[in-house]
C-alpha cells in the first residue's frame, strides 16, 4: 500500500481518477492510431 | 485438507497455488510420484487417534483439536504468558484461516514465513475468472452470429448492387447503340 | 538407373534432416530416462520451482502460437474477409499441430500422464481454472482435428466423408471462437492464484485479458510469419491463388495486428493504474516490464502500421517474427522469470540442458510433421478435383 494513501477511499479515489484520465487518452489515441494506420491508403485513393 | 494419491495427475497446480510453500513432490519417482504435505495423520484421526507428531510431543508444543478450541487455547496462551509471545496467531485470518495455527516468541517473518499474504482465501482469487466462463458460452454465440448475420447481409447487398449496375450499364449500351442505327 | 538411386539416398540427408534426427534421438533418449528415473532426474524443477520450461514454452507459448486456427477462420467465416481463405488451411493445420504438441509435452510434464483423462472421467475439479484449461483445451483440439480433417480425406480421396465435414465448418468456426476465448484466457486466469508469487507488475486481476487479446496478436502475428517461412522452403507447393492472395494476408493481418497491439498497450496501462503500480517501473524489474511493453508491444506495433503504410512487406514479416517472440517473452515472464521473483537466486528456476532438449524435440517433431503434411496434401494448393470457383 503507498504510504500516501490512508484510507481505502483516497486509494480508489487516486486510481479510479487517473484511469478516468487514462480512457479519455484511451479513446482519442485509438481512434487517432487507426487514422494513422489508414493514411497512406487514403492518399493513395486520390 | 486431505490428498487423494488414487485420483493425482501429478499437474503439480497445487504447489503453484499454496503461498506457503507446503505441498512437495517425489521428483525422483518416475510412475507414481506423490505429493506429499501434512494431512494431520488423517487415517490417525479417523480412528479417534492423535497426528503422530502431537502425540510425541513431550511439551505439548503442539496441539490438536477443533479449530475454534484451538484458537483459545493460543490466545489464552498469549494473555497468560504476554512476555513470552508475539501478540498474533499466525494463520488465524492469512488467506482467509489455515487449518495449522502458529505462536511464536519472535516476529513470523524471522522464521520465514510470509507476513504479506492478506486474507483472501485462495479460492476467492480466481473465482471471478471462472465466473465469467457461462457468460463467455452464453453470449458468444449471440455475438458471433449478429456479426456473421451482418457480414453476409453486407455482402448480398454488395452482390445485388453489382448486378444492378451491370444490368444498367448494358441496358444504356443497348440504347445507345439503338439511337445510332 | 542406377545414378537416379544414389541421388535419392543421398537427398534424405538434408541439413535439416541431420539436425532433426539428432534431435529425435536425443528426445528418444530423454524420454526413457524421464519414464525411467523421474523428473527428477532430467529437469531442474524443485518443491519451489513445480513448472518449468515445459509449462513456461511448450505449454503458454505453444497455446498461445497455435491462436492463429481460431482467428484466421473467424476473420474469413463470421467476418466474411473472403480475401484470407488461402490462409485457412496453413493457420488449422499450424493450430493443430500445436495443440497436439501441447499435448505430447504435458505427457512428458505432468506426474502420470495415462491419468490426463482422469479430470473427465474420474472425479471433475469444477473449482480449479486448471479443469477449465483441459476441458477447453481437449474439446478445441478436437474441433481443430476435424477442421484439418478436409485436407487428409482430399488427399485420399474420401469425397463424401469430406463434403460431409465441411458443411459443420461455421459451427466448428463458432466453438473454436468461444474455446479458444476461454483457455486462452483462462491460462492467463492460473496465475491469479498466486498474486504472493508473480511480480506485480505482471500480476493483474486483467490476466484473463492480457492472454486472450495477446493470443489474438500471437494468431496474426504466426500467420504472417510461418506463411513467410512456407513461402520460402515450400513455394514450389503453393498454387497461384494462394501466392496471389498471400500479399493481402500480410498487409491486412499486419495491419490488424498493429491495432490489437496498440489496444493491449493500453489495457497493459491501465492494468498498472489501477493497481498504483507505477512505482514498480523505477525498479530494475520494472526495466524488464518496459523492455517487454515498449520493444515487444509498442515498438511492433508502430513497425506494422509503418509497414502498412508504406507497403513494405519486408518489415511486415520481420516485424511478425518479433512479435512472436514478444509472446514468448511475456509467457516466460509470467510463468517463469517474474514467477518465484522474490526467491533467493539460489531458489531460483533455469531449465536443465536435457528440458530444453526435449522442447526442441516436440518442436522438431511438429515441424516434420507439418513438412509431410504441407508437401503431400492440399494445404498451399487446391486439390485438383476439389477446385472453388474464384471470382
Amino acid at each position: 500500500m503507498e504510504t500516501g494513501f490512508l484510507t481505502l477511499q483516497d486509494f480508489y479515489t487516486f486510481t479510479k481518477g487517473v484511469a478516468y484520465l487514462l480512457v479519455v487518452v484511451t479513446l482519442f489515441g485509438l481512434a487517432g492510431y487507426w487514422l494513422f494506420l489508414n493514411g497512406r491508403d487514403e492518399d493513395d485513393r486520390e | 485438507m486431505t490428498y487423494d494419491e488414487s485420483v493425482c495427475v501429478g499437474c503439480r497446480y497445487c504447489m503453484i497455488a499454496c503461498p506457503f510453500e507446503i505441498p512437495t513432490y517425489e521428483y525422483d519417482e518416475p510412475l507414481s510420484p506423490r505429493i506429499m504435505k501434512c494431512t494431520f495423520c488423517h487415517p490417525r484421526v479417523t480412528q479417534g487417534l492423535l497426528p503422530g507428531c502431537v502425540e510425541a510431543c513431550p511439551t505439548e508444543a503442539l496441539s490438536f483439536g477443533k479449530r475454534e478450541d484451538m484458537l483459545h487455547l493460543a490466545r489464552e496462551r498469549i494473555r497468560k504468558y504476554p512476555g513470552r509471545y508475539v501478540d498474533h496467531v499466525y494463520g488465524e485470518h492469512e488467506m482467509g484461516g489455515t487449518s495449522w495455527l502458529y505462536l511464536s516468541g519472535v516476529p513470523f517473518r524471522d522464521l520465514g514465513m510470509r507476513e504479506d499474504l492478506g486474507t483472501t482465501p485462495a479460492p476467492e482469487l480466481t473465482s471471478g475468472a471462472l465466473a465469467t466462463v457461462p457468460m463467455v458460452v452464453a453470449l458468444w454465440p449471440v455475438l458471433l452470429t449478429g456479426i456473421y448475420a451482418i457480414s453476409k447481409r453486407k455482402e448480398k447487398i454488395s452482390k445485388r448492387e453489382k448486378e444492378e449496375a451491370i444490368q444498367k450499364a448494358v441496358k444504356t449500351a443497348l440504347e445507345q447503340s439503338a439511337k445510332k442505327s | 538407373m542406377s545414378n537416379l538411386v544414389a541421388i535419392s539416398r543421398s537427398s534424405l540427408l538434408t541439413p535439416f534432416n541431420v539436425v532433426a534426427g539428432i534431435i529425435v534421438l536425443l528426445g528418444l533418449i530423454i524420454t526413457f530416462l524421464r519414464f525411467t528415473q523421474g523428473l527428477g532426474a532430467v529437469t531442474n524443477l524443485s518443491d519451489y520451482n513445480p513448472w518449468g520450461l515445459w509449462i513456461g514454452f511448450d505449454l503458454l507459448c505453444g497455446v498461445a502460437l497455435a491462436a492463429g486456427g481460431y482467428v484466421t477462420s473467424a476473420a474469413v467465416y463470421i467476418f466474411g474477409l473472403k480475401k484470407y481463405h488461402s490462409a485457412v488451411r496453413p493457420a488449422i493445420l499450424t493450430g493443430f499441430l500445436g495443440y497436439a504438441l501441447v499435448v505430447l509435452a504435458l505427457n512428458y510434464d505432468v506426474g502420470r500422464p495415462w491419468r490426463l483423462p482422469y479430470p473427465f472421467i474420474i472425479q471433475q475439479g469444477t473449482t480449479s481454472v486448471l479443469f477449465e484449461v483441459g476441458a477447453c483445451v481437449l474439446l478445441y483440439l478436437i474441433v481443430l482435428f476435424v477442421e484439418f480433417t478436409p485436407s487428409a480425406l482430399e488427399w485420399l480421396g474420401l469425397k463424401k466423408a469430406r463434403n460431409l465435414i465441411l458443411r459443420l465448418t461455421m459451427a466448428l468456426t463458432f466453438l473454436g471462437v468461444i474455446l479458444s476465448t476461454l483457455h486462452q484466457s483462462s491460462l492467463g486466469a492460473l496465475f491469479l492464484i498466486a498474486p504472493s508469487k508473480l511480480h506485480p507488475l505482471w500480476y493483474s486481476q486483467y490476466i484473463p485479458v492480457f492472454f486472450f487479446v495477446s493470443s489474438i496478436i500471437a494468431g496474426l502475428s504466426m500467420v504472417i510469419f510461418e506463411g513467410s517461412l512456407t513461402h520460402r522452403y515450400f513455394a514450389d507447393k503453393m498454387d497461384a491463388i494462394h501466392l496471389k492472395e498471400k500479399e493481402d494476408v500480410v498487409f491486412g493481418f499486419g495491419k490488424a495486428a498493429s491495432f490489437v497491439l496498440a489496444g493491449y498497450f493500453m489495457i497493459k496501462v491501465f492494468g498498472i493504474a489501477m493497481d498504483n503500480n507505477w512505482h514498480w517501473l523505477s525498479t530494475s524489474w520494472g526495466a524488464w516490464f518496459l523492455v517487454e511493453l515498449l520493444g515487444f508491444v509498442a515498438l511492433p506495433s508502430l513497425l506494422y502500421a509503418t509497414g502498412v503504410r508504406e507497403k513494405n512487406i519486408g518489415l511486415i514479416k520481420w516485424t511478425a517474427a518479433w512479435t512472436v517472440l514478444g509472446i514468448v517473452v511475456n509467457r516466460l515472464n509470467v510463468g517463469l522469470i517474474a514467477f518465484n521473483w522474490h526467491l533467493p537466486a539460489s531458489e531460483r528456476y533455469f531449465p536443465h540442458w536435457m528440458e530444453i532438449a526435449l522442447s526442441l524435440f516436440v518442436v522438431t517433431v511438429g515441424l516434420i510433421v507439418f513438412r509431410f503434411i504441407v508437401t503431400h496434401m492440399p494445404i498451399l494448393y487446391e486439390h485438383p478435383d476439389y477446385k472453388t470457383p474464384h471470382a
